[in-house]
């Protein structure tokens, strides 16, 4: 199991998708995003929502590793997630993907948004949703789950034009937003009970709604607005003045037949002892594992997205975004066993969990930072070579290692894998603490490392171990020239391909020190 | 007859590997009736970074594989880029300097020897890839380029090193510098001398 650079390089050159037709179309009514295939991009105009749960990772910091509050906690993620997507069809908002307990969603209707007032027609629907998924949350959910700690909710919003791409394998729904404005959307969440929008939003508000937003930071260069405490229960009036009929009384009602409809005594919690199968995995059936959290991070992609003036353009960055996912897979999947679990975005979450069991703890961390390392390879020797003129796309990751949680949620056919735990947070959190071609490891994955000249390109910063510019090639060059000059570098060839070693010896039977002689 | 002609399934052996190895290989005997093998050898890392891709030629000498003698491997490309003699081990015929023949510890009577000599290569090529670097440096900064890693020193003091090194060398064994003549009749003479 190892990276090569070949290997990758040939990989990069069969999946370079330059035969692959893209169809960019805008969203209409007889194009939405609901069935659109590998080769179908929409071009949307609308309002990007992210809604989260502010406080989940304090959830999972409470469930840690006994299994019955485990089991509450997949019970609870799984009746707010089934609720978020009775809200969003309930107010007609386009479903882009959904994470743990995270959504992404987008409003685009009315269609077309050349007019003015369908602009502010859709600020006001995104606004109103927010409001109802945040009165949701926290006047209902929380009321039928006393058994979790009392989840948060925020939701932020941002308008723009995007395009909406399936990147599923194998007829797999997986959508992803390219543009900037669902970033936005996401970097302006706030805590909870909040509702945060850009400054183009809250311009296109009606002024009912304006006056509840105050001036709030400024995210990403965007001014933001944000309101707190906006529900409707608290804001009858509004409700009212909107037309809205907020039936909290109905949604509790559905909130405990979902959460009855799944006792806590069906969930299965049982530990990986061979490689998890995220097909089989259920709500039903989750599985606990000692693992390596790996989220990895493409830097640079959204600048290119938010650049492109063109759907030509737009087309040759998706084939792009195909072509480095799939390589991506491949390292982690193919080069190592590890399992990637999901895609947020531009970003990659990956485990290696394997082998197993908590013995095997040291050689799971080694192998976790040598992924880490190959993924960086990737893209810096290969993939970097074969973008063209997008030469400052790069790559930040984050490791962490501890305990992981793996079930899948949602209906059959459209299960999204979600994984948790508290390192797993952990691990998104190191990698948003780095950037561009740096790899973040937690100080419990550095103690494990025993190689000097990988434990040396780490340098202590905070609380974890910071490399930048760490790639195969780079550490090759050091060790093989130490190598050599130690009489300590060798070769063999084996199956057609010289393999070099850094540690020949007499004794290894690989030829090891040259000593090469001049005969005149 | 040539070699190849006298041992013909070693011939196929050799080519099978040197086109393994050898990316745009061939092989067939030059003008002067030497036999070769000729092709780009990439000198990859333990993760296969390329360094270099060089164009090289392998060639046989008549005798070959018997009485000691080695194939020699000669540098085809780079020669616009690298420098030939000095400290580099390229000769001025641009043939690498491997090693000592006789104390490299291949035994070329075995039909799969053309892979250890790859494997040298690959060491040495590695190795003349940094002193080559090290030879810009030199000429920019003034730093002394090094050879990295042990070497032979030139010429006889060479095969000295190398008769002490193997522990002495029988005067009817084959001459450890590689010409296929015995000990005695080669540089045993001038090592006396």
């Amino acid at each position: 199991m190892a990276w090569d650079e070949e290997r990758s390089r040939r990989r990069a050159k069969e999946n370079d998708f330059d035969d692959f037709e893209v169809d960019v179309q805008d969203l209409r009514r007889t194009l939405d995003f609901r069935n659109l295939s590998k080769r179908d991009v929409r071009r949307a105009e609308g309002v990007h929502l992210y809604v989260d749960v502010p406080n989940f990772h304090s959830a999972v910091d409470d469930a840690g590793n006994d299994q019955q509050t485990q089991r509450k906690l997949v019970r609870a993620a799984s009746v707010l997630r089934k609720i978020q997507g009775d809200l969003l069809e309930q107010d007609d908002v386009g479903d882009i993907q959904r994470q743990t307990v995270r959504l992404h969603g987008l409003v685009y209707k009315p269609y077309d948004s050349n007019e003015e007032s369908r602009a502010s027609d859709r600020a006001t629907a995104a606004v109103i949703h927010a409001i109802s998924q945040n009165s949701y949350a926290l006047d209902v959910f929380n009321k039928a789950f006393e058994d979790v700690r009392s989840f948060g909710s925020a939701v932020g919003l941002a308008s723009g034009t995007s395009y909406i791409a399936n990147i599923g394998k194998h007829g797999k729904r997986e959508l992803i937003s390219l543009g900037s404005c669902a970033n936005l959307a996401a970097k302006a969440l706030g805590g909870r009970d909040s509702i945060t929008v850009t400054e183009d939003l809250y311009n296109d508000l009606s002024n009912c709604l304006r006056r509840h937003f105050l001036k709030s930071a400024v995210v990403s260069g965007v001014q933001t607005y944000r309101s707190t405490g906006l529900r409707w229960s608290r804001h009858a009036e509004l409700a009212e003045e909107l037309g809205v009929d907020w039936d909290g009384d109905g949604w509790l009602k559905k909130t405990e037949e979902y959460r009855d409809g799944l006792p806590l005594h069906d969930i299965e919690i049982s530990d990986a002892t061979s490689p998890i199968d995220l097909g089989v995995l259920t709500e039903r059936n989750c599985k606990r594992t000692a693992a390596v959290a790996i989220y990895a991070d493409l830097d640079g992609f959204t600048r290119y997205v938010q650049e492109a003036e063109n759907d030509e353009k737009v087309v040759s960055l998706i084939r792009q975004f195909h072509m480095i996912r799939a390589e991506f897979h491949a390292v982690v999947g193919s080069d190592f066993d590890g399992l990637v679990v999901q895609h947020r975005g531009d970003c990659l979450l990956a485990l290696l969990h394997l082998p197993g069991g908590d013995g095997e703890h040291a050689q799971r961390c080694r192998q976790a930072v040598d992924i880490a390392i190959a993924l960086q390879s990737s893209m810096e020797h290969v993939l970097n070579k074969q973008l063209e003129d997008r030469k400052d796309i790069h790559l930040a990751v984050g490791l962490a290692v501890g305990r992981a949680f793996i079930t899948r949620l949602g209906k059959q056919g459209r299960r999204v894998s979600i994984c948790f735990g508290p390192e797993v947070s952990s691990a998104e959190r190191l990698q948003l603490r780095t950037g561009a071609k740096q790899i973040r490891i937690a100080e419990a994955i550095y103690s494990e490392l025993e190689d000097e000249d990988l434990r040396s390109s780490f340098t202590k910063n905070s609380d974890a171990y910071l490399a930048t510019g760490l790639t195969f090639p780079k550490m090759d060059r050091v060790s093989e020239e130490k190598a050599a000059r130690a009489g300590s570098l060798g070769a063999t060839v084996k199956e057609g391909k010289v393999v070099v070693t850094t540690a020949a010896t007499p004794e290894t039977g690989t030829w090891y020190n040259s000593r090469p002689w001049r005969s005149h | 007859m040539a070699w190849h002609e006298r041992a013909p399934a070693r011939w196929e052996s050799e080519k099978r590997i040197g086109h393994q190895l050898l990316e745009d290989g061939r092989s067939g005997i030059s003008d002067d009736g030497v036999v070769f093998l000729e092709g780009v050898f990439h000198v990859r890392s333990r993760h296969g970074h390329r360094y270099e891709s060089v164009r090289l030629r392998v060639e046989y000498p008549p005798s070959f594989p018997e009485r000691g003698t080695t194939p020699k491997v000669v540098l085809l490309s780079h020669r616009d880029r690298w420098k030939e003699g000095g400290d580099s081990h390229i000769n001025s015929d641009w043939s690498l300097c491997l090693f000592v023949a006789g104390e490299c510890g291949i035994d070329f009577r075995r039909s799969d020897s053309l892979n250890a000599l790859f494997a040298v290569t690959q060491t040495v090529l590695f190795k003349e890839h940094l002193y080559q670097q090290a030879l810009v440096r030199e000429a920019l900064t003034g730093e002394k380029a090094v050879w990295p890693g042990d070497a032979r020193s030139h010429g006889m003091a060479g095969i000295a090193e190398a008769v002490h090194g193997m522990g002495g060398v029988g005067r009817n064994e084959a001459c450890p510098c590689g010409s296929g003549k015995k000990f005695k009749v080669c540089c045993l003479r001038r090592l006396r001398r």
